[in-house]
């Protein structure tokens, strides 16, 4: 994203700007840096444990089956996780987004099942209704100023209420068959359901939104010091409620997709989201920018995560592993990032 | 009611040998740090029932000898400090001041906003409480007896943060007394009055006459303001280049000669005076009203550097803030850019890189069709932190690890590569080492001379003397005087702030 170690010690060496092979060049030797470790520990763990569970599992693990239900179901969840760096970047907690997802795919599902509103209005409707959870996020946030991790707990049960009165706490199932197909039903390119390239879109496009835009980086310092924003010059409570927005926004998309793959929504198994997904956005943000959310860090960490869920349940878990690995992640990654950041503080020049 | 000690032909106190033993005598107060003696064989005593004033310069050594006080700092082993003719030098354990009875109320009062007078004024004993419950009835009663006996007309069951400044700084001396327990021996006043009106001062300074009157207690008075100091004390010491420059009755003591003593003989050395024909206005202040400055006038002219000074709790530092920090994107739009004073909370983001954090207002022209490229924030980054001189010379460092000097080069430079028509600065060298700020005042200069108009409040005498064309000096709220041409030096100023103006005439009314 910024200028990273090895570049800053090409930097240093080829003072003008030398052309991409010189580059290259000089980058070579210090390609094995402590700091090059540390941004690729965890796609390297990653690789790791794949290799470790093919090898115990070679029936079952090692298959090009397994690896299309590892990279094809995760696409919910991997937008999910991208949609929250964008609050987080900010400096602000979205819990919400398990709820708003739910919210946008219930609302779907009820238009076009019960109601039997064409499949693009509904969709519309769902996105509609992301952008309006958001809104109301940003409102208590910025207007109300109420602690943003208070106000999105609060808003978060709040819509689930929602999602429960307008399904009659019910399963609404039997979506016009053109989403599902879109979403889970062929196999476009590997064998992998079309839903995860919907999440690595959403994932590439958000990546280059914080890295590569003045939008992205105008987060950054809002999230990294609001006062400095505000002298600066930025709207501050603006970029602050439209983080929220932007993230309503993503998670509508994912309750599309969501209700796409289950051709329908129930109004519960939507929360289980969540703690994977921050699980996901803090272990992310040990890799490739150390110390910074990023989203192909959260990419790999979905994945990462979702491997080892996998794995243990091969090996003969039961479901209840799935909360133990990723309640234990989220504690282990927010741990690592901190220790990351104090020992920047404390070493790293 | 006040003891007079016989005064000396030269207006210095004599030593009277056999007189009872002061509740505090310091002998050969030393204390080095590094090279550097900061303080250097400083005796005096404190009688009890007086008020001693303690004065000097920044960098004098007034509040290195409070934190030997305090225990902060361990003096050097030449020292001998006595309390109530107790040596209790050298200690074990720094809370022997404590013990001794020596306590301390700060400028910021140090008090809990958020809890009752009785939580605030009696927490020690609150802490302290034994058994399972406290008797909330007996502590408000006695609270609100020692309110009471000092005028202060307030619930002790209410807030703190309910309380006028001037009772907030009374309970915080009351609050200081309670601390010391049985034994009281020394208050401790290191710039109560700042934040008060002239009013609240006398009223504080009523209630410490009263303690005094009551207890076999002394006052230590450090304090800026030599008026206050000579009405409110009885004797005053002058501290210089961390040594006692003198000691003297303040029955002696003008504001003048104090201000003479403090700073050392004025020598007009006069300063290259930068061309500067008749300017266009840049910016036209008119009765600013903001914080405690009240009715503040001036103008600035383009290609101008004009230095804002004063005692703290003058107003000076309010005036910079009420004109860029309330509407920071309407003073951008005029091309006018702010370099705070906090660097960590409002100069610079710490955990951000020195190449994202200059570059901030630069954003949206650096974004190719690609968006930002990291090539090119990084050939930015490199090309700001080589012109601006930062060092380490790395873009892609995170900004906290910088030192205070190099911080400051980044933000300046940020705002300066904006091509601003004012810069407003506020206090741009704390914190500052000697060489960066020699680097930030050239840049100050370099920039005034491309027709940028900078404004600058700050202290530091030293640095308004090297860069300003003018220097206006603010008291309680207003310009009172402005110094011009030779008289920009480091002692005049100096003098000036010092001096005060009230009921006097204004070096050169402006506006």
């Amino acid at each position: 994203m910024t200028a990273t170690a090895d570049q800053k010690s090409t930097d240093k060496a080829t003072q003008q700007d030398a052309p991409t092979g010189a580059r290259r060049a000089a980058r070579g030797p210090a390609w094995l840096s402590a700091h090059n470790l540390e941004r690729f520990a965890l796609p390297g763990a990653w690789a790791l444990l794949l290799l470790v569970f093919s090898a115990i599992l070679p029936e079952n693990f090692a298959t090009a089956g397994n690896f299309q239900n590892i990279f094809g179901s995760q696409a919910v969840l991997l937008i999910m996780a991208a949609g929250s760096l964008i609050p987080f970047t900010a400096g602000e907690y979205d819990m919400s987004i398990a709820s708003t997802m739910s919210l946008s795919a219930m609302t779907l599902s009820v238009l076009n099942v019960q109601h039997g509103v064409p499949l693009g209005a509904s969709i519309a409707a769902a996105i509609a209704v992301g952008l309006v959870a958001g809104a109301v996020n940003g409102f208590f946030v910025v207007v109300l100023k109420v602690s943003s991790l208070i106000a999105t707990l609060g808003s978060g049960t709040l819509f689930l209420g929602i999602v429960y009165w307008m399904s009659n706490s019910s399963t609404v199932t039997g979506i016009d068959r053109g989403l599902s197909t879109a979403t889970a039903g062929s196999r476009v390119l590997f064998g992998l359901q079309p839903q995860f390239f919907y999440g690595l879109a959403v994932a590439g496009i958000i990546a280059f939104v914080l890295s590569r835009t003045p939008y992205g980086r105008r987060l950054l310092f809002v999230g990294q010091g609001r006062q400095v924003a505000h002298l600066s010059g930025l709207k501050v409570d603006r970029i602050r409620a439209g983080s929220f927005i932007a993230s309503g926004l993503v998670m509508s998309l994912a309750g599309i997709v969501y209700a796409g793959s289950l051709n329908g929504a129930d109004p519960s198994s939507g929360q289980s989201f969540l703690m994977p997904a921050l699980a996901a956005c803090f272990l992310g943000s040990t890799a490739f920018v150390p110390g910074r959310f990023n989203a192909w860090g959260t990419l790999v960490a979905v994945y990462f995560l979702y491997s080892g869920v996998v794995g243990l349940q091969m090996l003969g878990a039961k479901n209840f592993v799935q909360d133990i690995f990723y309640g234990g992640a989220l504690v282990a990654a927010v741990a690592l990032s901190q220790a990351i950041r104090h020992r920047n503080a404390a070493t790293r020049s | 009611m006040i003891s007079r000690r016989p005064v000396g032909s030269d207006g210095e106190l004599v030593g009277l040998p056999g007189r009872s033993e002061p509740n505090v005598r310091l002998q050969n107060v030393s204390i080095t740090f590094g090279d550097n003696k900061a303080l250097d064989s400083v005796s005096l005593e404190i009688p009890a029932g007086e008020v001693v004033g303690l004065v000097g310069e920044n960098g004098s050594g007034k509040s290195t000898l409070i934190k030997i006080l305090n225990g902060v700092y361990r003096p050097d082993s030449v020292t001998r400090l006595f309390i109530r003719g107790e040596e209790i030098f050298p200690y074990e354990d720094p809370s022997a001041f404590r013990r001794h009875g020596i306590s301390f109320v700060h400028q910021d009062l140090g008090l809990v906003p958020a809890l009752s007078i009785t939580e605030n004024l009696l927490h020690e004993r609150i802490l302290h409480a034994r058994g399972a419950f406290i008797n909330w009835r007996a502590m408000h009663r006695e609270a609100a007896g020692l309110l009471a006996r000092f005028g202060i007309a307030a619930d002790p069951r209410q807030p703190i943060s309910t309380l006028a400044d001037t009772d907030k700084a009374l309970v915080a001396i009351l609050r200081a007394v309670e601390e010391l327990g049985p034994n009281k021996t020394l208050l401790v006043l290191d710039e109560p009055t700042v934040f008060l009106p002239r009013s609240g001062t006398e009223l504080l300074f009523g209630a410490v006459r009263k303690l005094l009157d009551e207890y076999d207690m002394s006052v230590l008075l450090v304090t800026h303001d030599l008026e206050e100091v000579i009405e409110n004390s009885d004797t005053i010491v002058v501290l210089k280049g961390g040594r006692l420059q003198s000691v003297l009755p303040a029955e002696s003591a003008t504001p003048a000669s104090l201000s003479e003593r403090i700073v050392g003989r004025t020598v007009g050395t006069g300063r290259p005076v930068r061309a500067a024909g008749p300017a266009e206005t840049v910016l036209d202040c008119t009765g600013l009203v903001s914080g405690r400055a009240a009715g503040v006038d001036f103008e600035l002219r383009r290609g101008e550097v004009l230095g804002l000074t004063g005692l703290a709790g003058s107003g000076f530092e309010d005036v910079l803030p009420a004109i860029y920090g309330a509407a920071p994107r309407g003073a951008l739009a005029r091309g006018i850019v702010y370099v705070p004073a906090d660097r960590k909370t409002e100069g610079g983001m710490l955990e951000v890189s020195v190449a994202e954090n200059a570059l901030m207002p630069r954003l949206g022209a650096l974004s190719g069709p690609f968006g930002l490229s990291p090539r090119t924030l990084a050939r930015h980054g490199r090309d700001f932190v080589e012109r601006y001189d930062v060092r380490p010379s790395d873009p892609g460092k995170d900004f906290r690890m910088l030192s205070g000097g190099n911080q400051q080069k980044v933000v300046l430079g940020k705002w300066l590569d904006t091509n601003p028509s004012v810069v407003l600065l506020q206090d741009p060298t704390q914190g500052v080492d000697v060489g960066a700020r020699e680097g930030i005042n050239q840049r100050l200069l370099e920039a005034a001379d491309d027709g940028t108009a900078v404004l600058c409040a700050t202290t530091d005498y030293e640095q308004l003397a090297l860069i300003c064309d003018r220097v206006l000096i603010i008291e309680d709220g207003r310009v009172v005087g402005e110094l011009a041409g030779a008289d920009v030096e480091r002692n005049t100023i100096a003098m000036h702030v010092m001096q005060g103006h009230r009921g006097t005439d204004p070096i050169r009314k402006v506006g």
